[in-house]
């Protein structure tokens, strides 16, 4: 659902369809399923075209979104009338049946997710700035969103350009979960890991309190039980140094003799079981998030990043920042523009100088995309400091 | 070459069943005019993974229908999906479009007076799975990790209140090649698109594998004098990404442009391009038009035409697709840099981009170079193509593309 120039505008879409996955041979996908052609469906063979069985009752209800997105933008217009403000609400909700083994499992999965965006012109200057919120039961975010938005625009209309090359990065809670994402995450999903992935378990030289954890429970579209219906449970991908389990699908736990871990996801229907992140988070540290900062005499704030990727084994990684500040000797100074930080996996985990204890969980609109399937994920991070990222603009 | 012909929608049926919804719509919304579209699909895809040695196939069907409305008290736009084939499923989309408030769109042929069109893509059908398998075995080599190749047919019907079906059938073959550790590290995976299973046959990979080699030896500096000579694949890439960003629709005609960039839109049935067809996704007739000349800006791709379709789940947008670079041929430069590989991220009027080149004849690597790319700069530095034009899984086709060195310096 997306909004613009005070005209909300819907796209809402419903569909079903199920999949039979012998894996390692084959999978049997049809969209919108009668009962009785899950059968054959079942032996491997495409069903005979009939009429569907309906969609099941929708509990995504469009109406109440575009009130929410109109107001948010009537409101930021006020506030700041030369401003051009877009949002986007993404709603949906989902029914997940799984069959193996001569059992049933279920699982129902939804999120609500709001966007706004801003760009501002003045004096020949441009800013652009992004709020995000998962939506709960109220409407009480609009005026925080409003608020960050527009204070986001003004401090970025004097955005300075960044200094190529190495430099000390401090970021914000919530945001270095996607470091922790692209560069222990990825390394730890255990189809990667059986091609060579970098992060072996006898690593070494990476910060002792650094641990990360992937719980699917607690994700934005948080899963109680994957599409191969095991039960999610959390996993300590990285604790006191050493790296630790692997996420598992049923395939990659039986190919390596371990537990399944119940990350065994889908993009679709259409798609095979990967193994797959849900929400992966830097636990707390220890250090006050102020004196973090105010330990780093030159370096970057990273508010937010809009992308990322990685070569897992490699554990090269680049990162997409859309807003940031510089820090000059320990306090926040002008904004930056648009760039990239770089940074390599071993030297990543060595180079973390200090893990604050305000963990907190991100709130954007995003998703993780591996070999063409796209899966809904979440990241969490504490304040938490490291060096030995390159600035690339 | 069984399956596939059995699951094709038949287009009378598929007609009638969009007629269907449309004349409960109509009556849902007044006298406003309605679009109902229908998609069914086909597709069997064959993976093979060198890690587990497994080669396992993919096979599926997928239908689904759109309505697209206008509602003329405010010209605006409602629009609607749900999968499924059949009269059960566009009833779903029509309760939700009667519930939801529509957007503004002018970009709709209701009342055109457009002719019923038959679309009819005459080399339609899917490989076997044994002929699958076949070309896996043929077109992975050493430094091919794992592959999938897959064929799949489509039936796509339109029709608004007016009447006039236009119904499209196409065949069309795909296969990806994942590079391992041999290949290098960091080289992206490797795209093949065709119009149909015969032509995908007639693609040779192993010149693209060539083309990506990050060169021998110890790595170099870039020199900053020597012109530059994208690959076939990295220009497709690079061309799209400028076609996107200086002929969007709006873009104001008349900026300089050198004398290599001749840009067209082909969008008609062009035997090039893999997505032509006689209509656009909205029901638009496709007509080329010359987007750029060699020394101007002419056009931008956007307007009736150019609108798609991701699935049937997406409204039309416009697209730049069906593109094709036809600059004057060019002699190899005697000194040059063969660029193999580029990423782009866009940051404001300017592209970070990661190129990674080798030297030109000889081969000799250079190390990887961080530029900030002015788009405006590329298009006025482009001096022209070497070889012959390739299409792309991305909707360009072009030769290797040669920009003067003054393209990559920074202000």
């Amino acid at each position: 659902m997306a909004a613009s120039a005070g005209y909300p505008g819907v796209s809402h879409t419903v569909w079903a369809g199920a999949c039979v996955e012998r894996p390692g041979r084959s999978l049997v996908f049809h969209s919108a399923l009668l009962p009785e052609q899950l059968e054959s469906l079942v032996t491997g063979e495409l069903p005979e075209s009939g009429a569907p069985s309906g969609h099941p009752e929708l509990a995504v209800d469009p109406g109440p979104a575009v009130g929410v997105i109109s107001g948010a933008i009537v409101e930021a217009q006020k506030r700041l009338p030369r401003g051009q403000f877009r949002a986007r609400w993404v709603e949906f909700d989902q029914q997940v049946k799984i069959g193996r083994d001569g059992s049933v499992f279920g699982d129902r999965r939804s999120t609500r997710r709001f966007r706004l965006e801003g760009s501002l012109e003045r004096g020949g200057r441009t800013a652009t700035a992004v709020a995000e919120r998962v939506v709960q039961s109220d409407n009480n975010y609009i005026s925080s969103l409003v608020d960050e938005t527009i204070e986001r625009l003004e401090a970025r209309l004097d955005a300075a350009p960044p200094v190529p090359g190495p430099t000390t990065v401090v970021f914000a809670p919530a945001i270095g979960g996607i470091w922790a994402h692209e560069l222990v995450g990825h390394a730890a999903e255990a189809d990667l890991v059986a091609q060579g992935s970098w992060l072996t378990p006898d690593i070494g030289g990476a910060h002792p309190g650094l641990t990360v954890i992937d719980d699917p429970r607690r994700a934005r579209a948080a899963w109680n039980v994957d599409d191969e219906g095991t039960p999610a449970r959390p996993v300590a991908l990285f604790h006191e140094g050493r790296a630790r389990e692997r996420l598992h699908s049923c395939r990659t736990a039986s190919d390596s003799g371990a537990k399944t871990t119940g990350h065994g996801r889908r993009g679709s229907y259409r798609e095979p079981v990967l193994p797959r992140m849900g929400c992966t988070f830097i636990a707390n540290g220890t250090d006050d998030p102020n004196e973090i900062l105010q330990k780093v005499h030159e370096g970057i704030y990273v508010r937010r990043m809009e992308s990322a990727h990685t070569d897992p084994t490699t554990g090269r990684a680049v990162f997409r920042v859309t807003d940031a500040d510089r820090i000059v000797c320990g306090k926040l100074a002008e904004p930056l523009r648009l760039h990239l930080l770089e940074t390599v996996g071993g030297k990543a985990l060595a180079a973390i100088e200090g893990i604050g204890n305000d963990l907190a969980f991100d709130r954007c609109i995003g998703s993780c995309h591996r070999k063409g399937q796209p899966l809904s994920t979440s990241v969490g991070a504490p304040t938490f400091c490291t060096g030995l990222m390159t600035v690339r603009f | 070459m069984s399956q596939s012909d059995h699951w094709k929608t038949d287009s009378d049926v598929a007609v009638e069943t969009v007629a269907n919804l449309l004349e409960k719509t109509s009556n849902d919304h007044g006298a406003g005019p309605v679009e109902g579209f229908h998609r069914s699909s086909m597709s069997r895809r064959v993976t093979w993974d060198r890690s587990t040695g497994e080669v396992c196939s993919r096979t599926g069907v997928e239908q689904g229908g759109a309505v697209r409305w206008i509602d003329p008290r405010r010209d605006a736009l409602g629009f609607a999906a749900a999968s499924g084939g059949h009269q059960a499923a566009f009833e779903t989309c029509r309760s939700i479009a009667a519930g939801v408030p529509p957007k503004p769109v002018n970009t709709c042929p209701w009342n055109a007076e457009a002719e019923a069109v038959e679309d009819v893509d005459v080399s339609t059908g899917s490989p076997s799975l044994e002929e699958m398998e076949d070309w896996l075995r043929k077109n992975t080599s050493e430094a091919v990790d794992s592959a999938w190749v897959e064929g799949a047919t489509s039936t796509e019907t339109w029709l608004t209140g007016a009447g006039n079906p236009q119904i499209r059938v196409r065949g069309r073959a795909w296969a990806m090649m994942a590079p391992g550790k041999k290949a290098g590290t960091g080289v992206k995976p490797l795209f093949l698109a065709a119009r149909s299973w015969h032509a995908l046959l007639r693609l040779d990979p192993s010149g693209a594998w060539r083309d990506r080699a990050a060169g021998e030896g110890r790595k170099r500096s870039w020199p900053d004098d020597a012109r530059v000579v994208f690959s076939p694949e990295t220009s497709a890439f690079l061309a799209r990404m400028l076609a996107a960003t200086m002929h969007h629709p709006g873009a104001s005609p008349g900026a300089p442009v050198g004398p290599g960039w001749v840009l067209t839109a082909r969008p008609e049935d062009d035997p090039s391009s893999l997505f032509g067809s006689r209509v656009d996704d909205a029901g638009f007739p496709s007509t080329s038009r010359i987007l750029a000349d060699g020394r101007h800006v002419t056009g931008d791709w956007g307007g009736p035409g150019s609108l798609r379709r991701a699935s049937f789940r997406d409204a039309p947008e416009p697209v730049p697709v069906s593109l094709r670079m036809d600059p004057p041929r060019l002699d190899p430069p005697k000194r040059s840099v063969w660029v193999s590989r580029i990423d782009l991220n866009p940051a404001g009027d300017r592209w970070i981009a990661e190129l990674h080149g080798r030297r030109f004849p000889d081969g000799a690597a250079f190390r990887p170079r961080w530029v900030r790319l002015r788009p405006n700069r590329l298009l006025e530095t482009c001096l022209g193509g070497i070889g012959s034009a390739r299409g792309s899984h991305l909707g360009m086709t072009t030769p290797a593309l040669v920009f003067d060195a003054w393209s990559l310096r920074e202000d």
